[in-house]
């Protein structure tokens, strides 16, 4: 049994676990925002047991977990008081427990391991390690340190977030975007703003192309991205415009490129990710990022990919694999 | 009120009816529209409590869904979310706190169920 922890709205779920319904791939959905009023849990020493809908689920049966977007529990019934929330909080740690029970490599991916590999300038330095070529990249508050990487640079910086891309606000219709832009002359007249917080910037590459590849397990899908400005070069942020008038190719990536894939998701741990790349026009690539609960589906709705096909092998292979091997080994 | 050089770049959140059309399916659009490449701020991964918590129109929250390639749930690892709730009050009661619970705070960030009372 393959176990989906996401929320009720989560449209990635949708798509593949209807693919899953029409391969005959057996699977239990946990949408928590929903989940409480549908669960009984028990535990006897060794035995932790939920009933779902009236089904019972022990850990051993489960061979796969595929952790999407679970949310925090709610459960109408329950008041948005201390002690509501505190129900809930003894309900949270009651599925903890039980999902602890299942080992993490059978998990897709595991939210530690996620965790460990989603800091953006630390996948910056593993992947040099690993020799992807990346960007020269400073994170400064220093203004005569930033002045000097623009010059070394010839004034080609890009500067972009650490963290997340948006502003949120208490009215969202206001909330606001940073995406990665060009630093000009103009930006470094005043930069007393520089001193608040660490910055990053990273030289400017003349990009051919973007390119986002999706590992699970074995299988590799890298499709290549076109967007071109009005001065017909490739896009600085491909995702500018909503991404509406990208255009998508499946590719082929260089055998030592996919090699170095292989070992950073092995250096993480991961079974899963989705990795962003550019090509340079003098056909050098670089390692951008690496998004370990990232996107896909769009991927395969738009016909160019058939991620969910790999999702459905892995998921296969877990449940062989626990076959032959002790339950809750 | 303090700002920063990346915030000189913020853009106003909007998009037009336009791109809306030229998304083709609304299933293609649906999907594009509540999959961020972020997790959706399970609060005991995230540093910033309520990240991303309501999600506005459906156009708006396709604009997020494209824009955020880093995943929250891992920014608190070493900055526990609960801290500031064991750490309220004075000096001596922080110590008392500190000396009576068993609970680390950063535990909380390996947990798979995004918690309620970390908000």
């Amino acid at each position: 049994m393959l176990l989906a922890l996401t929320n009720s709205q989560d449209a990635t779920a949708d798509y593949l676990l209807s693919v899953f319904v029409s391969h005959q791939i057996p699977f239990v959905r946990f949408d928590t925002d929903l989940l409480v009023s549908r669960l009984q849990f028990s535990y006897r020493l060794g035995s932790p047991e939920l009933y779902f809908e009236g089904k019972r689920l022990l850990p051993e049966e489960i061979h796969s977990v595929w952790y999407r977007r679970p949310e925090r529990l709610r459960c109408e019934d329950i008041a948005d008081t201390p002690e509501g929330k505190y129900i809930l909080e003894e309900w949270a740690e009651g599925l903890e427990s039980f999902l602890a029970h299942i080992p993490m490599r059978r998990w897709i991916n595991h939210p530690s391991v996620n965790s460990l590999a989603s800091h953006k300038l630390e996948q910056l330095s593993t992947a040099s390690e690993l020799g992807f070529q990346v960007p020269d990249t400073l994170v400064t508050q220093d203004e005569d340190m930033l002045r000097y990487f623009f010059e070394r640079h010839g004034g080609r910086l890009i500067v972009k977030p650490m963290a997340v891309g948006y502003v949120t606000r208490e009215d969202n219709q206001n909330d606001s975007l940073i995406f990665t832009n060009r630093v000009s002359h103009e930006d470094l007249h005043d930069l007393a703003d520089l001193k608040v917080c660490p910055t990053l910037f990273q030289e400017f590459i003349t990009k051919a192309r973007d390119i986002r590849i999706t590992v699970v397990d074995n299988a590799c899908h890298a499709v290549e991205l076109i967007a071109h400005d009005e001065d017909g070069r490739q896009r600085c942020d491909i995702r500018r415009n909503n991404m509406a008038d990208v255009a998508y190719k499946e590719i082929l990536i260089p055998e030592t490129i996919r090699n170095q894939i292989f070992r950073l998701m092995e250096c993480y741990s991961l079974r899963f990710a989705a990795i962003d790349m550019v090509e340079s026009t003098d056909g050098v690539w670089y390692f951008l990022e690496v998004n370990p609960n990232g996107q896909w589906a769009w991927l395969d709705i738009e016909g160019i990919t058939n991620i969910a096909g790999s999702f459905a092998r892995a998921f296969s292979s877990d449940k062989d694999s626990s076959i032959c091997t002790t339950p809750g080994a | 009120m303090a700002t920063s050089f990346l915030l000189r770049f913020q853009e106003p959140c909007f998009l037009s009816d336009e791109y809306a059309v030229q998304y083709g399916t609304q299933t293609k659009t649906y999907v594009r529209a509540e999959q961020p490449d972020s997790d959706r701020s399970p609060p005991r991964y995230s540093a910033i409590s309520g990240w991303l918590h309501g999600s506005g129109t459906q156009t708006f929250t396709r604009v997020k869904s494209e824009q955020s390639d880093s995943d929250r749930c891992s920014t608190a690892l070493a900055i526990p979310i609960t801290s500031a709730d064991r750490t309220l009050g004075t000096k001596t009661l922080t110590a008392i706190r500190a000396e009576t619970t068993d609970d680390d705070p950063a535990e909380s960030n390996l947990q798979v169920i995004p918690r309620c009372c970390s908000h």
